[in-house]
């Protein structure tokens, strides 16, 4: 083999080996994944008359829901889809409702929480009073596989009135409800 | 094209051997640098990759994500979350639901030891051993609750800097108010559990003074479905609790310590320059002396271009003979060699991907060592070429 070509070889094989490393190790961390959007078959599985055109009447705030429902009772809630970091299960049609008294703390300049909808800021006891889970099952009683972000334009900090029956969940401070109407106030 | 013979750059490298040994040792030391700083990366990397299992998940207080030993949760979600969730393993009827307190603790030798290495103590129960498969007793037996026992990692010796036969079974320990004794060894080869020392669930929650949990880590069967355990917490509000997939928390983990591993390969870069530049240094020195030597060359019909390969050649041949030794010493010397870290050991590796990387920086080396000076030397007409001493 002649000098040029052993010349050439060599520099093809330390060019392959950088390309090998440089190529390798695409890790990427599970905190930098977009949120999930539905697909249109995901979509297609929540009822048809879900989302309501106009706000339905008689709603109650989260936190005086959570005082005064019981399991199986028909409610009426108003809220914003806040109260954690991730308020929409990217999977499944589950969402955080927070009450709309509870200030997210994002406009203040001491401001250090992750998210503005996540409202850090407020005590265990006031998040645990403010917020209430609302999902849409199946027949089954399953939530529906399908995320609830961006149909009909539900976002984090959007305000939404549902209507739902009372689910008993478990746990002596919690509100869950399997909704049946949700309105999404345009803002 | 008319190339100088491959035999002619061969022979000029013995002609000064002190010059030669220089070359090769500069050349071994920069790829033995590139080798260390990418197994320092890879160990690391590696370790808390293997220290995941994609089947499991971990239910942990929210908020605290980024760390097991800040989060607390009720003892309750372990029962909860087998009678909310389906698809969980079990075999024999037993579920892979292992209910687990993560502390740091200063362990000491001896009660009045005044030294003491701060150590990752993990409480568990059985259960602990079917969702971590990596972990495998190797001596003695699993630690019974109520009876200060403890089984450490093999591991757990080089996180406190102490000789191994040190935490051998029988062997006692100090911390949290009282001594503990070594019953078993595990092992759980590349996880940063091997450098943990693990006890009885309710013997550390009694020593802690503490009766919430850290985290719950089930493993999930075929059937079982990961955002049916994040909706199960999402439901129990109350609970405050987040899902995390035990994969998702380590590769958080291995994105935390990014900076560290750049500033390892900075660090590395910055001093293989030096090196680049003292061999230039050299290779200038080389080169410069043979100015007519060279202008004869080109005297009697050797174009500049196949004198510059030559030189070339030579710069190639000094510096991947000293990155290949630089390599074999790296392998022998450095590969599984442990490194203490915040969240326990891991090993050096020495694999293909490091040993490509630090051949091709020696490979670089070569050709930037002898190009330029190459060059500078050929810049002269023959004639004045001819002329100089």
């Amino acid at each position: 083999m002649t000098l040029m070509k052993k010349m050439l070889l060599s520099l093809a094989v330390a060019v392959a080996s950088v390309g090998v490393v440089v190529g390798c190790d695409t890790d990427q961390p599970a905190t930098t994944a977009s949120p999930a959007q539905p697909t249109a078959e995901s979509a297609a599985a929540l009822p048809s008359t879900l989302f309501l055109k106009k706000a339905p009447e008689g709603a109650v705030e989260v936190a005086a829901a959570k005082k005064s429902v019981k399991p199986g009772d028909d409610v009426v809630v108003r809220g914003r889809v806040a109260g954690s970091v991730d308020p929409l299960a990217p999977n499944r049609a589950i969402l955080t409702l927070l009450d709309n008294g509870v200030p997210t703390c994002e406009k203040s300049p001491m401001d250090k929480c992750p998210t503005p909808w996540d409202a850090c800021c407020e005590s265990r006891e006031t998040l645990q009073a403010s917020t209430a889970t609302i999902q849409i099952v199946d027949s089954g009683g399953k939530p529906i596989k399908t995320t609830l972000r961006g149909l009909n334009g539900i976002e984090p900090m959007k305000e939404v009135t549902v209507v739902g029956k009372v689910r008993d969940a478990g746990g002596a401070n919690t509100l869950v409800i399997d909704a049946t109407g949700v309105y999404v106030k345009s803002s | 094209m008319r190339l100088l013979p491959w035999e002619y750059g061969v022979r000029n490298l013995a002609r000064s051997p002190v010059r030669l040994s220089l070359s090769l040792a500069g050349a071994a030391l920069v790829v033995l640098l590139v080798l260390a700083a990418g197994a320092f990366v890879r160990g690391m990397d590696q370790s808390l990759r293997e220290s995941g299992n994609p089947n499991n998940v971990i239910l942990l207080g929210a908020g605290s994500e980024e760390s097991f030993e800040r989060s607390e949760i009720a003892p309750s979600v372990t029962g909860l979350v087998q009678a909310a969730v389906p698809g969980i393993k079990s075999r024999l009827g037993v579920p892979y639901v292992s209910p687990e307190v993560h502390m740091q603790s200063v362990i000491r030798e001896a009660r009045d030891a005044t030294r003491g290495m701060p150590v990752l103590v993990r409480g568990v129960t059985p259960a602990a051993f079917l969702v971590h498969p990596q972990a495998r007793l190797i001596d003695g037996r699993v630690a019974e609750p109520g009876r200060d026992e403890v089984i450490v990692g093999t591991q757990a010796p080089t996180t406190m800097s102490l000789p191994s036969q040190r935490l051998n079974v029988g062997q006692t320990l100090y911390f949290d108010d009282r001594v503990w004794t070594i019953v078993g060894r595990f092992e759980a080869p590349g996880t940063v559990m091997e450098a943990e020392i693990w006890t009885p669930l309710s013997d550390l929650q009694i020593a802690a003074r503490r009766d919430n949990l850290s985290c719950v880590v089930l493993t999930l069967d075929q059937t079982g479905d990961f955002d049916d355990v994040d909706a199960f917490a999402r439901q129990r509000l109350d609970l405050e609790l987040v899902a995390l997939r035990e994969t998702a928390y380590y590769a958080n983990l291995r994105a935390f310590y990014r900076p560290i591993q750049a500033m390892v390969w900075v660090t590395a870069i910055l001093i293989a320059s030096g090196g680049l530049l003292g061999g230039l240094n050299t290779m200038y020195a080389a080169f410069a002396s043979r100015v007519r030597e060279l202008g004869s060359l080109q005297a009697i019909g050797y174009p500049r271009h196949a004198i510059v390969l030559s030189l070339v050649q030579e710069s190639l041949l000094a510096s991947v003979a000293g990155a290949l030794i630089g390599a074999a010493i790296g392998v022998f010397l450095l590969d599984g060699v442990a490194v203490r870290f915040s969240m326990g050991v891991f090993g050096l590796v020495v694999d293909s991907i490091v040993l490509a990387t630090a051949l091709g920086a020696g490979v670089v080396l070569g050709l930037i060592g002898g190009l330029p000076p190459a060059w500078r030397c050929l810049k002269l007409p023959i004639a004045e070429a001819l002329k100089s001493t």
